[in-house]
């Protein structure tokens, strides 16, 4: 019997040591494995991104870069927060990372983090409505609800950019009910089942359902029209100050010495210039890769901070 | 149609397609049937390896794995009796009492034979019914999951078998480990007790293996010196499937019943086999002219599970590929690397990449053969590995299920959690107080919270009367009502409460 007992426990020793050698050599950076976390849902945009991202990296760095999409997003950027400052575990992610600085569901800030940069810069979102509705336009959309108010719905992911967007129109006058939903994915098939009216989604995802006729698209939240689909009005267009690009970033925990930081930079720098790579982001996701440095991607973020607070500090 | 079916043909007919087909079956196989290697941990680490594949052959790579995957997951559950993946769960319940009595081989064979069924079923429902079910899934919004989760929380009463206080009790303390962590859309912290790495709550994964694996590793550490095997003198060389003519005439509305059970589970966005293996187990063991020889090893138990889990996958394919909506967490990674090359599923897909959507149907189809050749292949060879004495069979298992559990969470934490969670189970069957409501409830528990909060912020005066409007809302809650208290009533009548 004892026997027994000391081999298991042996043996249970021995595997919870073997995990944690892993984690303990740091010579020639990188020279194991490195995570790319991701806050949200497998096959949304931001995990697409990272595994391009982490293909190229892996590429470019000989060792494998895995893409662990966590869906509950503080619990993601908590992970990474807390991580050994060894540069083995990386955060991308979007916008969404200050809407929850701002919801307070963490107690931290990107200054608390090593802000390598911006890798990608997406359009803002279009809001899409069911075609039966009739609505053509945010003032369609405004005229309903003053009519209704509180009864139409438009589905935003509450702690991601989306909930910034509807925020936004609500702000503006729309008196729409904003309703939680899981992701792009679930969004969709709320509008095609009806359960709701009108929601935020990235172009490439509503882009059939609005040729097809089964969705109305009513505006995009950028400053300006889009490349990628000049025919949508921007609300800003139509006196409605609501805009909203997303940026993803990449950062590491705080307090990574600086010539990991370098590596990571030279990397970043070296597949997001890469016209083959910006040629395949765009041909993907419409989005555009670039590297932008700590400093300018902080005055861009910092920029945007208090109106999130502002807006979703409630 | 015919012009579709021979493109695809004609894109799958080529060595390095069925190579692949066949190698991704292997690989799904060995990490369905190792306890905290999961088909989707499998999935993610060939990922990278698919961009570099031509589109097609990254699609047979990874349907092989996943059909693999959610079939191998049978082996450890029947043999060892710990579930390879949560799709495997109620397989144990009969699949291992048959082991114990020395029909291993049996066991597996028929969980096989239909799982095997249950892909084909569900491919059958892929190629005639895809857009008729996928338009049927979009009337699921929030209130009608709501009423789902309710129906499925009902099914543990069916599991019930001693004392209805301690399965309750055991159904209580699965939701409240499913509640730890951050909320969902308010996204506050609920009984973390500061611990961080609780914020993200406890993983499907870890629970499985703390309850089963860890379970079994301190049941083995208390028993006495003699040296007892998993599998007492396993009958070998069974003919055919090890099921007669009659026997499957018998089950054949079983089969059938979760077959479908499993292709609407499938269909539905979030669920996925972990579910459908519950749902149709509990639905056939409620059903059945002798509810109480379930769980006793009797074949009814395997037909349910095993063909249910494997026809959800042809379900989650029919939203999938009709309109751009992962079924469940293995064909969202599919739908990320259909999106990466360059294939995006929706409505027009059929009409843009007919080929490919034919080629995607072939290969659901072959992966299905590719899946009973190999484990029918090393099936020997599994029963063999897993006939060691206890004592050293269950080590070796934990030490695969750390190393699982820490490939899946990425968190040392969470090895500890399975010590602990492990304790909690061996002292849950030393009390006699049943796993599976506990399982159950945590899986659904989520479900029907964030349904219901979501369903009320839709619903009309924010009221809960508005969930009524929904005649699938109130057909699934009047069923609810009747499975919940009829084997209630029936056992309270029957026998002692406490």
């Amino acid at each position: 019997m004892k026997k027994k007992i000391t081999l298991i426990i042996i043996l249970l020793i021995f595997s919870l040591i073997s995990v944690n050698a892993t984690e303990s050599s740091n010579v020639n950076y990188p020279n194991r494995t490195i995570e790319l976390v991701v806050p949200g849902t497998v096959g949304q945009d931001s995990d697409i991104s990272a595994r391009l991202y982490a293909e190229e990296l892996s590429k470019l760095w000989k060792v494998p870069v895995i893409v662990n999409v966590i869906s509950n997003t503080p619990s993601a950027i908590r992970l990474v927060h807390e991580a050994k400052p060894d540069g083995y575990m990386a955060l991308m992610m979007n916008d969404a990372f200050f809407t929850n600085v701002a919801q307070r569901t963490i107690d931290f800030g990107i200054e608390d983090m090593t802000l390598l940069g911006i890798v990608e810069q997406s359009d803002g979102q279009v809001l899409v409505s069911r075609s039966e509705l009739g609505w053509k336009n945010l003032d369609d959309l405004k005229e309903a609800c003053d009519k209704e108010p509180d009864t139409y719905t438009v589905a935003v992911a509450f702690g991601a950019t989306t909930v910034v967007m509807g925020k936004m129109l609500v702000n503006e006058g729309i008196q729409c009910r904003l309703v939680d939903s899981s992701g792009g994915a679930d969004r969709i098939a709320s509008m095609l089942g009806k359960h709701i009216d009108a929601a935020f989604l990235v172009w490439s995802s509503a882009k059939e359902y609005v040729e097809n006729g089964q969705w109305n698209v009513l505006c995009i939240l950028n400053p300006e029209r889009s490349k990628v689909a000049p025919e949508i009005p921007t609300a800003i267009e139509q006196g409605y100050n609501a805009e909203f690009p997303t940026r993803h970033f990449i950062a590491l925990t705080g307090g990574v010495n600086d010539d990991i930081i370098r590596t990571w930079n030279e990397a970043l720098s070296s597949i997001s210039n890469n016209p083959d790579f910006q040629e395949l982001m765009f041909e993907k996701l419409f989005a555009t890769a670039c590297f932008i440095g700590k400093e300018e991607s902080l005055r861009i973020f910092n920029s945007r901070q208090p109106l999130l607070n502002e807006i979703l500090g409630e | 149609m015919l012009e579709y079916l021979n493109e695809g043909l004609a894109l799958i007919t080529n060595l390095r397609c069925i190579l692949l087909l066949f190698g991704g079956t292997i690989l799904g196989v060995l990490f369905g049937c190792v306890p905290g290697l999961t088909t989707n941990m499998c999935l993610v680490v060939m990922l990278p390896l698919s961009f570099t594949l031509k589109s097609i052959d990254a699609i047979s790579l990874l349907m092989g794995i996943q059909v693999g995957g959610c079939t191998g997951g049978l082996i450890s559950a029947i043999l060892i009796n710990i579930p390879g993946t949560p799709a495997n769960i109620c397989t144990t319940f009969d699949g291992h009492p048959m082991a114990k009595r020395g029909e291993a081989e049996r066991a597996i064979n028929i969980s096989l034979f239909y799982s095997f069924l249950g892909n084909l079923l569900g491919f059958a429902a892929l190629i005639s019914i895809a857009p008729w079910l996928a338009n049927f899934s979009l009337k699921f919004g929030y209130y009608e999951f709501f009423a789902i989760g309710v129906f499925s929380i009902t099914i543990i009463s069916t599991l019930i078998s001693d004392s209805v206080l301690k399965g309750l009790g055991s159904a209580a303390l699965g939701m409240a480990l499913a509640l730890i962590g951050t909320a969902p859309i308010d996204y506050a912290n609920r009984l973390t007790f500061g611990v961080i790495n609780l914020d993200g709550g406890i993983q499907l994964i870890t629970l499985t293996i703390g309850l089963y694996a860890f379970g079994a590793l301190y049941e083995v550490a208390e028993k006495d010196l003699e040296i007892e095997r998993t599998i007492q003198n396993t009958k070998r060389n069974i003919k055919g499937f090890g099921i007669s003519l009659k026997e499957f005439s018998q089950q054949s509305f079983n089969m059938i019943r979760s077959a479908i059970i499993g292709i609407i589970i499938g269909v539905l966005p979030g669920l996925g086999a972990h579910i459908s293996n519950l749902v149709a187990y509990s639905i056939a063991k409620n059903q059945s002219k002798y509810p109480e020889k379930y769980g006793t090893g009797i074949i009814d138990g395997l037909v349910a599970s095993e063909t249910s889990n494997n026809a959800t996958i042809g379900g989650a394919y029919i939203p999938l590929l009709t309109l751009g909506i992962p079924g469940d967490g293995s064909t969202a990674l599919i739908l990320a690397t259909l999106i990466i090359h360059g294939i995006v599923p929706g409505p027009s897909l059929f009409r843009n990449q007919g080929d490919i959507v034919y080629a995607i149907f072939l290969l659901l189809l072959i992966a299905s053969f590719s899946m009973l050749i190999v484990i029918k292949g090393l099936l020997h060879y599994f029963i063999s590995a897993l006939s060691l004495p206890e004592h050293i069979l269950i080590p070796i298992i934990i030490l695969l299920s750390v190393v699982g559990v820490f490939g899946s969470t990425k968190l040392i934490f969470d090895i500890w959690l399975c010590v602990f969670i492990g304790l909690l189970a061996f002292f849950m069957n030393k009390v006699k107080i049943p796993l599976g409501p506990l399982l159950i409830a945590y899986v659904i528990t989520p479900i029907i919270e964030i349904n219901l909060r979501r369903g009320l912020m839709v619903a009309k005066n924010r009221t809960f009367w508005e969930f009524f409007q929904s005649p699938i809302f109130c057909v699934l809650i009047c069923l609810s009502i009747l499975v919940a208290t009829l084997p209630l009533i029936i056992k309270i009548k029957k026998q002692k409460v406490f």
